[in-house]
C-alpha cells in the first residue's frame, strides 16, 4: 500500500455522511405526518431529529477524523515506525518518521483511509507564508506548509484568520516556525536521515 | 514592550530601588521546548535542567526555543538578579515570551558560580 495514490476526498463517504441523517430525518418526519396525528410529544420528534442531524454534521465530522488519525498513529506504531513529528491540521493530520524516512497522512474528508508511504515520494516541500501587499498593508491571512506527493499537492495550515495580520506578529511568527519545522523534518525524512 | 515597562537595562533593585547594572548576558537553547508547546516556568530549577549554553542564535534548531539570561547587580546594595527571556527564533525575527525574574541563588550552580 506504500505506492497507493493519495485521495484527499472520499466522495462516497462524504455523500453518505451528509445525506444519511437527512434521509432519516425526512423519512421519520414523513412517517409521523402520515401515520400519527402529529400532536403531543410526537410533534417534538422532528425537532429533536433535526438537532441530532446538526450535531452529527458538526461533531461526527470531527469524531470520524480523530478516529482516522488515531488509527494512523496505531498503524504506524504497529509497523515499528517512529512518530517523530505529528501535525494536527484542520483538514489533515501529517506524521513524519525521520528515522525510517516514512510519512503518514489522513484527510478529514477521507478519514477511513490512512496513507503510509516513503518520504522519497515527496518531490517538493515548502513554507507558504501567504505574504501579500507592501508597506503598511503588508501581511498575511494564512500560513501553511505545502508538499507534493506524486504530483498531488497537500496544504496544511499552521495559521488561518479572516483578517490580515502583520508579518511580525507573534501569531504569524509561530505559524511560520511550525511550517518551517515541518518542512525541515519532511526534507530530513526524504533524505533518509 | 509598553511605554512604562522595564527595559533590559532598566531593572530596579527590589531592596534599595536603585537602578541595577547589566553585568552579563548569556544565550541558551531550550531543546525540550518546541514551537506550540511553550509554557512559562517560575522556578530556577526548571531553567537549570532545561537550558543548554550556546554561542550564537544560529545554533538553535528550527522550531526550538532559546533564552537570553541577563545578570544584574545593584551598585548600591549589591543585590543580584537574573532575568530569563525565552524567545522563539523565526528566520531573522524573534517571537519573545514574557521575561521571568529569578534570584541569583536559584541559578548559582547553573551559572557556574
Amino acid at each position: 500500500m506504500e505506492n497507493e495514490k493519495l485521495k484527499k476526498v472520499d466522495f462516497v463517504y462524504m455523500l453518505v455522511f451528509i445525506l444519511a441523517p437527512a434521509v432519516v430525518f425526512v423519512a421519520v418526519t414523513f412517517a409521523l405526518v402520515k401515520f400519527t396525528d402529529g400532536t403531543g410529544a410526537v410533534a417534538m420528534l422532528p425537532v429533536l431529529l433535526l438537532a441530532g442531524c446538526v450535531a452529527w454534521w458538526v461533531l461526527g465530522y470531527k469524531s470520524m477524523f480523530k478516529k482516522g488519525a488515531d488509527k494512523l498513529a496505531k498503524t504506524m506504531d504497529e509497523r515499528g515506525l517512529t512518530r517523530n513529528m505529528t501535525f494536527n491540521g484542520k483538514g489533515s493530520v501529517v506524521v513524519v518518521d525521520a528515522v525510517h524516512g516514512m510519512m503518514g497522512i489522513v484527510y478529514a474528508a477521507n478519514p477511513r483511509k490512512q496513507y503510509i508511504f516513503p518520504a522519497s515520494r515527496v518531490s517538493k516541500a515548502w513554507t507558504d507564508d501567504g505574504k501579500s501587499g507592501s508597506g503598511v498593508l503588508e501581511g498575511t491571512m494564512r500560513v501553511s506548509f505545502r508538499f507534493v506527493v506524486d504530483g498531488i499537492e497537500n496544504r496544511v495550515d499552521t495559521f488561518v484568520s479572516n483578517s490580515k495580520w502583520k508579518m511580525t506578529d507573534p501569531k504569524i511568527l509561530e505559524g511560520i516556525s511550525k511550517a518551517d519545522t515541518m518542512v525541515e523534518i519532511i526534507n530530513a525524512a526524504k533524505a533518509g536521515k | 514592550m509598553g511605554l512604562f515597562s522595564k527595559g533590559p537595562k532598566g531593572e530596579k533593585c527590589g531592596v534599595c530601588k536603585g537602578l541595577m547594572e547589566l553585568r552579563e548576558e548569556r544565550l541558551y537553547a531550550m531543546p525540550s521546548v518546541m514551537v506550540g508547546h511553550y509554557s512559562q516556568h517560575e522556578h530556577g530549577k526548571w531553567y537549570r535542567d532545561h537550558l543548554v549554553p550556546i554561542e550564537s542564535k544560529s545554533q538553535i534548531p528550527t522550531g526550538i526555543y532559546g533564552a537570553r539570561v541577563r545578570l544584574y547587580r545593584c551598585p548600591n546594595c549589591g543585590q543580584e538578579r537574573a532575568v530569563v527571556t525565552p524567545f522563539l527564533p523565526v528566520r531573522d525575527a524573534e517571537k519573545p515570551e514574557l521575561p521571568v525574574t529569578l534570584e541569583y541563588l536559584e541559578l548559582d550552580a547553573f551559572l557556574g558560580r
